[in-house]
């Protein structure tokens, strides 16, 4: 294959194969193949749009349902750690919702880019798992955070007293109004990266041992 | 364990496609013109079929220069049992179809109701 993409229809599927898992990897190179011999202009539009959709819908269902569990183990982490806090006020869901969904989205990452032996497959898994993950624990949040303005007039996140007159979309949207989102993102991207390469990392090296 | 689930038309199609080759090695987009489906949906059928060992897969070796070898897929043996699998439980299932039509008697027309 020229190193140098000849047209939209190459890059496109260039960009959709690229770092497939290992098993699929002879496919990719198939179709890129496949396209290399088709002159039509359109044709090879059309081809590039099928065979990238085609790729990118493979085992989605699989990624959707690890986003979605993952999405519900960090809305039971911040569930859990709201109802053993709010007994005292205590110091905020900060310290455990940055670190411990980190922490689960690392490994998520890591166990999909190492079955795969794909860094793509990781990251995608892990973006799945953080969306997921973000919304759930918005909700959370959200609900929690009425509760314990309402106990003890304080913000769920880090627990500082309200000043002033506090309304509820102020409670419910703190995350967002405080940008605190941008904290927990900051934390929460480097463990899926980090996730992703250790799991491809480690798949590759099992998988070379493994020929041996 | 292995599953035995019933093959789409999609499936058969390129399965039947693949049996007719004549000369045994077919190429994915002629398959895609051949049946009129879109690359989306021939190139997964054919990576499963490979994986499931109904069909062998190689990399062409005469490349014309300034393209790259293209993939071939040609019927396996246990493709080609996997198919007269499939015709055979079809024409039973036909002919146990055709059978209860002509054991079940039919009403005559114009009688029902009268």
């Amino acid at each position: 294959m020229s190193s140098r993409p000849r047209d939209g229809a190459e890059r496109l599927l260039v960009i959709a194969t690229v770092g497939l898992p290992a098993h699929r990897c002879e496919w990719g190179a198939a179709m890129r193949a496949e396209l290399a011999s088709i002159d039509d202009s359109e044709a090879r539009r059309r081809f590039a749009r099928s065979a990238a959709r085609a790729v990118v819908g493979q085992c989605l269902g699989i990624r959707v349902g690890c986003g979605l569990v993952t999405g519900v183990l960090v809305a039971a982490v911040a569930v859990t750690a709201s109802r053993l806090q709010l007994a005292d006020g205590g110091p905020g869901l900060l310290d455990v919702t940055v670190p411990v969904p980190a922490f689960l989205l690392m490994l998520v990452a890591l166990v999909s880019a190492g079955l795969t032996r794909s860094f793509r497959v990781g990251l995608e898994t892990g973006v799945y798992a953080m969306v997921a993950g973000f919304a759930a624990l918005f909700v959370v949040l959200a609900v929690e955070g009425m509760v314990w303005m309402d106990r003890h007039g304080v913000f769920v996140l880090d627990g500082d007293p309200a000043r002033g007159v506090v309304g509820t979309a102020d409670v419910v949207f703190n995350i967002f109004s405080t940008g605190m989102w941008a904290g927990h993102v900051i934390v929460w991207v480097p463990g899926v990266l980090i996730g992703a390469a250790l799991g491809a990392l480690t798949g590759r090296q099992q998988g070379i041992s493994g020929v041996r | 364990m292995t599953t035995t689930r019933r093959p789409s038309p999609q499936t058969m199609a390129v399965i039947l496609e693949l049996a007719d080759q004549a000369s045994g090695w077919s190429y994915g987009y002629d398959l895609c013109r051949t049946l009129e489906l879109k690359p989306g949906t021939v190139y997964p059928i054919l990576m499963r079929l490979a994986e499931r060992g109904l069909v062998e897969t190689a990399w062409e070796r005469h490349v014309p220069q300034g393209r790259p070898a293209r993939h071939l897929y040609r019927l396996s043996s246990a493709g080609a049992e996997f198919l007269a699998g499939v015709r055979t439980t079809r024409a039973a299932v036909a002919d146990e179809a055709t059978s209860t039509t002509a054991a079940t008697p039919r009403p005559a027309i114009g009688t029902a109701g009268a």
